[in-house]
């Protein structure tokens, strides 16, 4: 079932179009990853999926975007971003707020007001989810600051999830991770794509063939290949797909 | 050669430095030789007397100086915050242009100028001197100043931050007020003892609007003696009595700065 549709999606900065008509679905249930060399709009294209490409001033998307059949543009636009939430490519947490209160920044932040055991149990359960809670389950009114990176980057995914999206955005989650934080956070995205939809961006094409369904080969702004995982490692259809996994250029 | 220009260019800075810390020293040790000697409990629980009563303080000014600065601050924390708040969020629009431009000049403006300036808005309308004029000359001193600061500060803001705020799908008014505004909490504090410190000497934007007054006023709608304006009028006076008052008057000044910049500094590392 197709979650999102990218309807000839073009994105700019300035006069600038970085993105060119793009058409692509994404699947329910599916990690979709996004691989391409430095500059050719990855991680634009991630952020048009949830309008974040729109804070910038000079920034504009052209197109299409539907999730669930419904059109992103004629939507309320925090609503959007509350049923798209996103990951980035550095840990994040808010260093003001306590680990539990960054978990719970989604409701406190936006004026919800939750009951005692309601902030403990939306709490235990994101941060089991990102198999945290061990870890921090005695220091929950500690700084996040105290975490190791990885941690940090798993308390970031915690907050997005508890927000409870229905799809989720990765922005090289792990690329400024050592590889044993990066392998639980692979396993993580794999555990997750049972509940929610995964989109996410990687330099590392090796990390797109362990965890992703569907993968998309991105080059100068132009979607070139679009596919399921295998077939696109295996057997591209196109030459500069080829190149790319094959490390001719990149 | 590079060395003989290295240690030429140390030898030129170092005594730079000595010949400023000689100035300050030499600053400090007039202030305490000359003050320390009429600072005792008089000096802070009685009021300006006649010379010759010999025993006369500073207490109307002390007073009337934490009143009049309190209501300054107030004014120049409200409106910088929200000026610098302007500033940062919306910098591309004319509005913003004229408000940093003016904000400039007014920085570089003399103070006494403000001082007349109130004179005739405030002073003029109301029919008399008042506290509350004295105020706001301060505060058209210190607003400058706080509010390009201030727009630094919220400059400083992680984007990192900010985007994730973003991300979680909150609106700009609270992305402001959950995340750029609290990153600052600290920055802020310590821009507004800095612009305390300054405000707190000036005795030019005051001379013409709060006027100064030996009683104890408590109402910031009547005249009201100041510090600084204390100080001026002992200076001033051909009396080696108020002389020391005033000398005095300028050590207590100097120590109340520098206590704020001790609190500064530690602000400064909780900031960090």
């Amino acid at each position: 079932m197709i979650k999102m549709k990218l309807q000839d999606v073009h994105a700019f900065f300035g006069k600038n179009e970085v993105l060119k008509s793009i058409n692509l679905d994404v699947y329910d249930k599916a990690v979709t990853s996004i691989i391409g060399p430095s500059g050719c709009g990855k991680t634009t294209l991630l952020r048009c999926l949830n309008r974040m490409h729109e804070l910038d001033r000079n920034a504009s998307i052209k197109g299409r975007i539907l999730l669930d059949n419904a059109d992103i543009f004629k939507m309320d636009l925090y609503k959007v971003r509350r049923k798209v939430g996103m990951v980035f490519q550095r840990p994040n947490p808010f260093p003001f707020m306590s680990i539990q209160d960054n978990v719970l920044a989604g409701f406190l932040m936006s004026g919800k007001r939750l009951s005692k055991n309601q902030k403990e149990e939306i709490c235990e359960k994101n941060l089991r989810r990102v198999a945290l809670w061990e870890e921090s389950k005695d220091r929950l009114r500690d700084l996040p600051t105290n975490l190791s990176g990885g941690q940090q980057q798993r308390l970031c995914i915690a907050r997005a999830l508890a927000n409870d999206p229905e799809i989720i955005l990765m922005d090289e989650p792990t690329s400024a991770l050592d590889p044993i934080s990066t392998s639980k956070i692979e396993e993580l995205i794999i555990g997750l794509k049972n509940e929610i939809v995964i989109v996410i961006v990687t330099h590392n094409m090796q990390q797109a063939a362990r965890i992703s369904d569907f993968t998309s080969f991105m080059y100068l702004g132009n979607l070139i290949e679009y596919g399921v995982t295998e077939q696109i490692f295996k057997v591209p259809k196109e030459k500069l797909t080829e190149d790319y996994i094959t490390g001719r250029f990149g | 050669m590079r060395v003989l220009t290295d240690r030429l260019f140390q030898a030129f800075t170092m005594v730079v430095a000595l010949s400023v810390s000689i100035i300050l020293a030499f600053i400090l040790f007039q202030l305490i030789k000359d003050g320390i000697g009429s600072i005792n409990l008089n000096f802070f629980v009685e009021t300006a007397r006649p010379v010759g009563s010999n025993s006369g303080g500073f207490k109307q000014a002390i007073v009337g100086s934490l009143i009049i600065d309190s209501i300054a601050m107030i004014i120049i924390i409200s409106l910088s915050v929200l000026g610098g708040l302007f500033l940062h969020v919306y910098p591309e629009t004319l509005l913003s242009k004229i408000l940093k431009e003016s904000m400039s000049l007014l920085q570089g403006t003399p103070t006494i100028v403000c001082g007349i300036c109130v004179y005739y808005m405030v002073v003029r309308s109301m029919g008399h001197f008042s506290g509350f004029a004295g105020s706001i000359a301060l505060a058209l001193v210190g607003i400058p100043y706080m509010v390009l600061a201030s727009e630094q500060i919220f400059k400083m803001t992680p984007s990192l931050l900010v985007e994730a705020a973003y991300s979680l799908g909150l609106s700009k008014t609270r992305v402001i007020f959950y995340v750029i505004l609290r990153f600052a909490k600290f920055p802020l504090l310590a821009i507004s003892l800095l612009t305390l410190a300054r405000i707190a000497g000036e005795t030019a934007p005051l001379l013409f609007t709060a006027f100064g007054n030996s009683f104890l006023e408590l109402n910031p709608g009547r005249p009201m003696a100041a510090m600084p304006l204390q100080i001026f009028i002992y200076a001033i006076s051909p009396y080696d009595e108020w002389h020391r008052l005033a000398w005095a008057g300028a050590l207590v000044l100097i120590i109340f700065v520098t206590v704020l910049s001790i609190i500064l500094g530690r602000y400064r590392r909780l900031g960090e």
